[in-house]
């Protein structure tokens, strides 16, 4: 018997589903609905391999949509295949230089 | 129509649509969510969809119904105009049946004439009763050709039916994507446009202008009748007809003889 605590909510900060994958868009939305509420939206597009997006709002919050969604693209693009579901982390650094003067 | 409409809530999985397709011997569902139609899933979406996805993620959304009155005409032109294959009928929210386009097609498909691949009388008549049930309005236009007997006694029944083939192809130029045309019997015409008074005026002309096929030149009188009456009341299909035939009727004693 191998035991491992359920992760909440099972899927990081994105999912990103393949055209002929065994879990589609809708059902996504639904289960991150169902277990994370109002944390999650679904982006569906238009690729030859990619069906949707589950992204987490915070990361909409932080950068452009279409911008997130082509880096996210980008870098899948080299991984998925249409029967796949990706789960990845994506965390957003903001770094920040000033000059200030000094009295 | 099929009257045997199935319907599946959006969450269950394709799978178990598809098996239920198989039990009931039917190629597409409904799918309802809470009473309200949100889209159809059909053979077609089963075939291209993981069986373990669920019917929101396979069916086609937001399916295009139509009226259970609705002319079956304009229900192919829905159809071919949004590129789908089946219709939701509806009678009011309630949905009564599905249509597909290949049983409209087959069903139109009784109403051709082989000959010249117009439309019978039959559809015509059923237009009539659509157009009136409508309250749209209308003009009949009633065309027979002139001399046609002449034609076949003189040139044979081969040349009569090409220059019948030949004539069609002359409505179809003249019709518009709103007017039927249909072979009402032999070598008489008939077309019904929504177009305005002003604007037959020229189809008109150009049916009745003389025109020379193979040898010979041909015309044809045309008869015309608005589809109501002073008061707004519409005419009988049977006036109709009959009023514009006696129209054409007319016209053609007003006229010298052709097919020479």
């Amino acid at each position: 018997m191998k035991m491992t605590e359920f992760e909440m909510p099972p899927m990081q900060d994105l999912l990103i589903i393949g055209k002929r994958a065994p879990i589609g868009p809708e059902a996504v939305r639904r289960m991150a609905e169902a277990l994370s509420p109002d944390q999650f939206s679904i982006l569906k597009i238009d690729h030859p391999k990619v069906e949707g997006v589950l992204i987490r709002n915070s990361l909409l919050e932080m950068l452009d949509k279409q911008l997130l969604l082509e880096i996210i693209l980008e870098e899948a693009d080299r991984l998925i295949n249409e029967s796949m579901v990706l789960r990845a982390e994506m965390k957003i650094t903001v770094s920040l230089q000033r000059e200030v003067e000094l009295q | 129509m099929s009257n045997q409409v199935c319907s599946i809530s959006s969450g269950k999985s394709v799978r178990y649509a598809a098996d239920l397709m198989n039990e009931l011997g039917i190629g597409s569902l409904v799918v309802v969510d809470e009473g309200e139609v949100i889209g159809i899933i059909t053979s077609k979406d089963i075939r291209s969809a993981h069986p373990n996805r669920i019917v929101a993620d396979a069916m086609t959304p937001d399916p295009i119904a139509v009226s259970k009155s609705e002319f079956i005409g304009n229900a192919l032109h829905t159809m071919e105009q949004h590129k789908v294959e089946r219709l939701i009928v509806k009678e009011g929210n309630k949905v009564e049946g599905l249509i597909t386009r290949e049983t409209l097609k087959s069903t139109i498909g009784n109403y051709i004439d082989p000959l010249t691949n117009l439309y019978r009388s039959k559809y015509i008549e059923y237009i009539h009763e659509y157009l009136v049930g409508q309250g749209i309005p209308f003009y009949l236009l009633f065309i027979d050709l002139n001399d046609f007997g002449t034609v076949n006694k003189k040139y044979g029944h081969a040349t009569g039916d090409d220059l019948l083939i030949h004539f069609s192809g002359l409505l179809k130029e003249v019709a518009e994507d709103q007017d039927y045309v249909c072979r009402y019997g032999g070598d008489e015409f008939v077309i019904i446009t929504q177009r305005s008074h002003q604007e037959i005026q020229g189809m008109i002309e150009r049916l009745s202008a003389p025109k020379t096929f193979h040898s010979f030149t041909i015309s044809a009188a045309v008869g015309v009748i608005y589809g109501y009456d002073g008061s707004g009341q519409p005419y009988s299909y049977r006036d109709c007809i009959s009023t514009a035939s006696l129209n054409s009727t007319e016209t053609k004693r007003n006229r010298l003889p052709s097919a020479q």
